[in-house]
Order: C-alpha cells, then structure tokens, then sequence
C-alpha cells in the first residue's frame, strides 16, 4: 500500500494544486476514522492582462501567429504582473493516534512539490520578445519593473491538528530544487540603424544549472503553516473563521548558485572590423560581453523567502446541518506581484452525498472571475473535490488564467 | 475491489489525464541590429606592403623581398662526419693505477666538397663521443680538440669509462654541443685546411688493480659530428656554380584575381646584393611574372637579362661588413614591366646562374662569410599608386563558423545592408561567396548595387566621399545551408567608370562602412 501511495504521489504532480476559496475546517465524514489518505493539487496562474490564448502556448506549446499577439499586444499597461503555481500534495492523517495524549490532537505527515512562478513584465518588454527591435526602431522601450520568479521545492512535512475543528500546524524541511529569479529595476532599449542602446540595473540569480530534474538537489530550507479554525456564533448559528498561514519560511540555495548584477549603460554599434578579421571580436568571447555590459558574477548561497499563503475568511462548516452557508474572505500571496485578494460565496449541500460551491473573486495575478467546486462524498471513506478559482478562465482562451484543482480523501484503515 | 485500489486506480486515471505532451513553443520576430563597422584603406587591401605617403599627399607603393637568397648553407654544407680513432700502447707493460699511460695527437678531415675551410664558427650543432674500453682497469680519457675553442678555452672533455675486456669492451657515450665555437681546421701544423686536431690522454683508474696491457688491447674512440651549422667561415670556398629556378610569392597581390588594371608608370630595381667576401658572377637569365588564377605569365624584357654581371666582394668584416650590391634599374622606359604588373602576378619566378669564385683562389684562401653574409636577389617596387582599373576582382577570405539549430531559436531570412562613404574614386560590388569545410561553394549573397566611387575633381582628386547602400538579401533555402559554411569569400569588383583614365590614391583614401542587419528570428523552445 505504501508503495503505491509513493507512485501516485510522484505522478500525480502534473495536476497540481489549486486557491481552494471553499476552506472547511474538517469533514466530520472522518473524524472517527483511524488513518486517512489526503491527496490535494492545484493548478493555476493567473495574469492581469495577458489572455489564455496567449499562456496557452506557452504552457502547452504551439505556433503564436500575429493575430495572438496583436491582441495581447493591444490589452498590455506598463506593469503586467502574472503569476501561477502547480502543486501537489499528499498526506497521511492519523486519527487514532492522540498525539500528547491529548484525545483531540492527531497527527499528519505529508509530502508535496510545488512549482511556483511570479513576475511582471512592460507592454514594451513584451513587444519587443514578441515582435523584436524592427518595430520600434527609434523610439526607447521600457524595461523597468521587469522581473520573473521561479522556485521549485519538495516540502516533508510534520504536523499535528485538532480532530474536532481541523485547527493545526506543521513544521517543514524543504528540499530547493530550482530558482531563477532575474528583476530589472531600471532599464531601456533604443535602437535605430547606427546602435543598440541598453541601460540596465538589476539582477538575475539562478541555481547550479547542471542539476535539473526533479531529483535535483540546490538547497535547503525549512517553512511552517499554521491553521487556526475559530468556531463564532453566527446569525443564529455556529460558523468557523479561519487565519491559515502557509509556507512561512526560506530555502538557502546552495553555493552553485550564480548570480550576475549589472548597472550600466551598453552601446553597440557593431563588432569592429578589425578585431572581427583578427580574432578579437567579443563575438567570439564570453567575458568581453560580460566586460562590455559591465556584468559581474559571483558565485555563492543565496537565502530566499519562499512566498507565503494568508489567508482570512468564513469557511465551510461540516458540522453544519444547514444545507446552504455562506463563505468570504481575503487572500494574500507575499510577492509583489500578487494583488490581494477578496472573494465570497455560497457553498450548497442538498444531499450528503453532493456538495456545490461558487464565488465571485477580485484580485490574486489576475482580476476578476469566478469559482466553481463539486463535491462527491462516500458515505464513511471516500470523498473527492474538483474546482476552479476561474471559471471563465478555465473554460475561454479570452480569461486571463486558469486553475484545476482536485482533493482526493479516504481511507485506508 | 478493496477500498483501496479503488482509490490508486482513481489517482492513475487523474495522472494519465494530465500527462499530455506538449509541443514547442514558437513565434516570428523581426530585429534590426547594427552588425558591424569599420574602415577600409589601402593597407587593408593589400597586405604585406608599405605605402609611403608623397609630400602632394598621393601614395607609393614601396615592396621588397628576396627572390634568391644564398646563405652559407646553401654554398656548403658540413656533413655529419665521424672521427674514429684507435689508441693503443706501442709495447706490453704492466699499468699501475693512476697512471697515464697514452697520450697522442691525431688529425682528421672534414668532408667538405670543393671548399679549403680554415676557420669555422658554430652556430648550432654537436658531436656524440663514444668510447670503448678493453682494458681490465677502469679509464679517465681525455678528448681534447685544440683548435676548437670558446672563449679561449680549448674544448676538452674527461670521461670515465669501466673497465672491459678484449672480448666485451665496455662504452660510455657523451654529447658535447658544439654551440659557440670557433674551429680551426688548419690542422696541428698550420698549414691543412678542413683539418681537425684531437689530443687524447687515457690514464688508468688510481682506485683500481695494476693490470697487464698489451699493444693489442686498443682504445676505440669515436666522435660524431652532427648538424653542424656555420655562421663564419674563412678559407677558400671553391668554384661553384649556382643555377636555379626560384620563386616569390607576391602576397601583397594575392587577392587581386582578375580584371584588368593600367598603371600609369613603375620603377623597380633588382639588386644583387653580394655579403660574402668572395668575389663573384651572376647572369639573371629570365624574370617572369605568373597571375595563377589566370595562368597567365609575362616575361620581363630587358637589357640585362641574359648579361654576365661581375660582382664583386662584400667589404669590411664582421659588424662593419658592406655587402655589395649591384642594381638593376627597371622602368616603363627600359622594359615592359608595366604589362609585367598589370598582369597582376602573385608569383615572380627569376632563372638565373651565380659563380662563385669564377677566377679560381684567387684570395689565397681569404674567401670570409659572416653571420649576416647572404647572395641574393633583391625586388625592391616603388610604384606611384595611380591607376585604373577595370572590373578588377578582388577577393578575401575570412573564416566563419555559424551554428543555427533548426529546432531552436534560428535566423530564417533577413537582409544585410551595407552602407559606405567611399573615397575611392572607383566602383566596389562585392558579392559574398560561403565556402563549406572542403572549399566548395554552397551559396552566395549577391549585392543589390556597389559602393558608389567618390567623384574626382578635375585634377582627378575625390575631396568628398560618396555614400551608398546595398543589400543582400538572405532567403530561407541560404539559412538552411549556412550551418555548412566554414568560410566566406568577399568576391570585389573593383571598377573605374572612367577607364582608362587613371587616378592617384591619396593617404586619406578609404571606405568608412556599416553593416546592419533586418533579420527575421523564430524563437522556439
């Protein structure tokens, strides 16, 4: 049994992890349960003006013809941030154990991956990417504010949680297995016939590049999450808020990783033709680029603050017998490029077996849009949750992100 | 159905539905980038030459080089020679130890053909002495070669050589460098030539037995003498004779292929320069100018061809040497030499005879040769750069290595504009031929127009540069082979529209260029 729980575990990250906006505090379905099998992903990003067709290939592949990008072209401000994540979770819950002796308290253990993506880039950035210089020769092209994350990490986790409300904590080692994180502050592109101009201050930092797979080893980390589920009296009624605080913590990237900083302002005008004719061009030689733009690199640790998860809001009830409750809250992701978020909806359970939920959101890497949940629940051992945080997303190349999310709980004891 | 498999066989239908392949990511961009920049005059187009700068600002052209050039190895050579002796006792008699007991003086000659050779110094070379010992005591022999000396030391060298026997001598072998030394090859008298005069002094081992040695028991010496190389000799070096067919390579004309070019006029002088102090003939019996590309060859006309000419000995010695040159003026007055250039040879081949020493010894042995002491042929060109050309094919060659793969990010067509101030008061269309690994031609860029000349005043002086732009389109089928390309051939034509009339190129002469590109790049990954 453990095997196969491994096997699907490491297989299983393709479908990642999802803005589960119906939080519950626990599914009394197994709360009398001994051991219990969660298995969550999520998948999703978002952005604020770039419009799925245009992700889409980037994300499955394809051919981006001039039509696709004049229309993205066309929606793009001068700060266009996006974002989006893929992760994949599972996790033991014991039941049976009362951790500390305390009848309540039970423990978990879980292991996950998560691939987790922010940036921001200038309308100017992307034209000149999706067109090139030829366009625009003669005018400068902003590049300020240009920035792109990458991190990738397994995360082991330890944690304990009150079998009643679901309320708990956890303690994780993380295991970094890839980070890019590249930000130009200030910068610009001129062209015209005669010289390339390109002013530029920032940085890009990445991990040893000869280690690439999911196996691979870059750093280390450790992060916390804590959930607190808070039962109120509301409206006649009990309900539970919830303050769930997730990946509180840093990876140290490990001393191959690279990092190259510049301020400068590089002109070109083209190699010279003597040192072309004689061997000397930089064209043949890293280090005079490097030289010419004034790039320096070192090579050594770099600690990062892995982007956390806050979230506060009025979730779904399981204990509730009212069929129909209400959910709202707000959510924030600590990178620039993520807008705080609020959302607030319904969540339906006409029959123990089904559950629907929807919601209205605004904020995140995107803007506006809204989720969907269904929710199919076995009588005492199995449950399974599919949703969306994009609804329209999801389903038109038009959105602008799209999420996946699907929860898998049962039994296994 | 457990429980459980129901509930792993849901997770593997989930992973298979979100295992879908993904395909690359591609799209079409447009750059315009500046590629290059530069300047182009005269030294850049032909290499290997000196342009003198006339006090009116015009150019000459001023080249020289060797067509024959006679060292002192050329006229004799050293032969690698050994020198083996036999030393032995002249009676029977017990050897102490400690004890010399042969001492003797040999001479031998060096093989020197025709030459008398009284004094030699060494520039390079040496000699392996090897020596075989049959004697039952061990030997200290001593090699001395009197007249061979070094800062007025002789050269002597000391081995120890084991004791051996008659039936299994034993050998000891060593190298000396010759390097530096001065030899005097008139032998132990004085009065020899190509002599050399060695001492040897065998004395018995103190540490060993006293040991019966017999008339017999002989001492084989042998010295071999290896790649010795001279740089001073004195004696006499013989009645030689010296006919040959010796070619130069004109490198400075080497890129201009074809075309035609009128010179308006050309001084050249040949000059014999004569460094040894030997007295000598020589008869230049035929210069010819080759243009490979075309196969075509121009025989020079001139008085002197096929003339004795007396040349005389080089004056001085050492440091304060003279070598003697005799110069043979050649214009457009006395020869054809004009039609010899415009067919713009990149080879020169000269027939000629040289005699040494016609008169016999009639220096009494007194011939000298000096490190920088040399017999040869000087061309030596000064030319006024006034000219014209027409449709002159110029060519240069540059390595290249492009690496597009055609699943990656790739340059799929584009255009390469070249822009140009051009002073040059003629016409440059240069086309771009790209050369695969074996030399063979896989494609080329053909230019849209030239670089318009400069526009000559009415002294036929270019005071403003033209500017002018052409293009070269590059399509896809010339991206699909250019990965094959190892080198590009700049192929010129060099026109005057005004041919024949001919211009002077002035210093500040040249093509100030640009090179951008409008290219079109899909990105994929």
């Amino acid at each position: 049994m453990r095997s196969y729980l491994i096997i699907i575990a490491f297989f299983s990250f393709g479908l990642s992890n999802a803005q589960l906006y119906h939080g519950f505090a626990i599914d009394s379905n197994f709360q009398d349960k001994k051991l219990v099998i969660d298995f969550q992903t999520e998948d999703y990003y978002g952005t604020l003006n770039i419009q799925n067709i245009m992700i889409d290939r980037f994300a499955f592949g394809g051919y981006i013809d001039q039509h696709t990008k004049d229309l993205t072209s066309h929606k793009l401000t001068q700060n266009n941030r996006l974002g989006g994540e893929t992760y994949s979770q599972i996790t033991f819950y014991d039941y049976k154990t009362n951790l500390f002796k305390k009848e309540r308290l039970g423990y978990y253990l879980g292991i996950g991956y998560r691939n987790y993506v922010n940036g921001n880039i200038t309308q100017d950035v992307f034209n000149l990417a999706m067109y090139g210089n030829a366009p625009y020769l003669n005018q400068e092209l902003n590049l300020n504010n240009t920035r792109l994350q990458n991190l990738a990490y397994w995360k082991l986790n330890f944690g304990f949680f009150d079998k009643k409300y679901g309320s708990g904590g956890n303690i994780s080692f993380l295991y970094g297995n890839r980070f890019i994180k590249g930000e130009l502050e200030n910068g610009s592109f001129y062209a015209n016939d005669e010289i390339v101009n390109l002013k530029g201050n920032g940085q890009v930092s990445f991990s040893d590049g000869s280690k690439n797979g999911l196996g691979a080893f870059n750093g280390w980390g450790v992060s916390v999450d804590f959930n607190w589920n808070i039962p109120i009296n509301w409206f006649k009624t009990k309900a539970i808020i919830q303050l769930k605080a997730e990946n509180i913590g840093f990876i140290s990237w490990n001393k191959g990783t690279t990092t190259y900083a510049v301020d400068s302002t590089y002109s070109f005008y083209g190699f010279d033709f003597s040192d072309i004719i004689n061997g000397n061009s930089a064209l043949n030689n890293e280090t005079d680029w490097m030289d010419s733009l004034n790039v320096k690199e070192t090579k050594g640790n770099v600690m990062t603050w892995i982007p956390a998860r806050i979230t506060f809001a009025k979730v779904i009830d399981q204990f509730s017998e009212r069929k129909l409750q209400s959910t709202f809250g707000v959510r924030m992701i600590t990178t620039r490029d993520y807008f705080p978020q609020i959302f607030a909806g319904v969540y339906y359970r006409p029959v123990n077996w089904f559950a629907v939920g929807a919601t209205l959101r605004y904020g995140g890497f995107d803007s506006f849009d809204g989720g969907l949940r269904l929710d199919f629940m076995a009588k005492d051992f199995f449950a399974i949750s599919i949703s969306t945080a994009s609804v329209y997303g999801t389903f038109s190349n038009k959105g602008y992100g799209r999420s996946i999310n699907v929860g898998i709980r049962g039994t296994i004891k | 159905m457990t429980k459980s498999v129901k509930l792993i066989l849901l997770f593997l239908i989930l992973f298979s539905l979100g295992s879908c392949k993904k395909e690359r990511t591609s799209w079409d961009t447009e750059w315009a980038v500046p590629l290059a920049y530069g300047t182009l005059d005269l030294n850049d187009m032909i290499q290997d030459s000196i342009f003198a700068v006339n006090p009116d600002s015009t150019l000459n052209l001023i080249y020289t080089g060797n067509i024959v050039d006679l060292n002192f190895d050329s006229i004799f050579k050293i032969p690698d020679t050994i020198l083996r002796e036999k030393i032995a006792l002249s009676i029977n008699l017990d050897v102490p130890p400690g004890t010399s007991f042969i001492n003797q003086v040999e001479e031998r000659q060096f093989d020197i053909e025709g030459a008398q050779i009284k004094e030699l110094g060494i520039k390079s070379g040496g000699a392996t002495i090897t020596v075989k010992n049959p004697i039952a005591t061990g030997v200290y022999l001593t090699l001395t070669l009197p007249g061979v000396q070094k800062q007025g030391s002789n050269l002597s060298v000391t081995a120890f050589v084991p004791a051996g026997s008659s039936a299994n001598p034993a050998t000891f072998s060593l190298d000396v460098d010759f390097t530096g030394y001065m030899m005097d090859l008139r032998g132990a008298n004085g009065n020899s030539w190509n002599t050399i005069t060695s001492v040897f002094d065998a004395t018995s081992d103190p540490n060993g037995d006293t040991v019966f040695v017999t008339n017999q028991d002989s001492i084989t010496i042998e010295v071999a003498f290896q790649d010795i190389l001279p740089d001073y000799g004195r004696g006499y070096f013989g009645n030689q004779i010296f006919s040959a067919q010796d070619t130069i390579d004109l490198e400075f004309m080497r890129n201009f292929v074809s075309g035609s070019i009128l010179i308006d006029s050309v001084n050249m002088n040949l000059n014999i320069r004569n460094g040894l102090v030997v007295i000598a003939t020589g008869v230049v019996n035929q210069l010819t100018s080759i243009n490979t590309n075309y196969g075509n060859t121009v025989n020079l006309n001139h008085s002197i061809l096929g003339q004795n000419i007396n040349i005389n000995p080089a004056s001085g010695a050492w440091s304060t040497l003279s070598p003697f040159i005799y110069p043979i003026n050649i214009n457009s007055g006395n020869s054809n030499i004009q039609s010899f250039l415009q067919n713009l040879p990149d080879k020169l081949i000269m027939d000629y005879n040289f005699q040494i020493n016609p008169l016999g010894n009639v220096s009494g042995g007194n011939d000298y040769f000096y490190p920088q002491s040399e017999l040869a042929v000087e061309l030596e060109l000064n030319m006024p750069t006034r000219f014209s050309t027409s449709h002159l094919y110029f060519i240069d060659t540059f390595n290249l290595e492009i690496n597009q793969n055609p699943e990656s990010t790739r340059i799929t067509n584009g255009e390469l504009i070249l822009s140009g101030d051009n002073y040059f008061p003629f016409d440059l269309h240069a086309n771009l031929i790209f050369l695969d690994d074996q030399g063979m031609a896989i494609d080329t860029l053909f230019a849209s127009g030239s670089l318009v000349a400069g526009i000559p005043d009415f002294n036929g002086k270019v005071n403003m540069p033209t500017f002018s732009e052409v293009s070269y389109l590059v399509d896809q089928n010339f991206m699909q082979v250019i990965d094959k390309a190892k080198s590009i051939v700049v192929w010129a034509d060099v026109n005057n529209t005004n041919h024949p009339l001919a211009y002077d190129l002035y210093d500040y002469y040249s093509i100030q260029f640009k090179i951008r590109s409008n290219i079109g790049l899909k990105v994929e990954f």
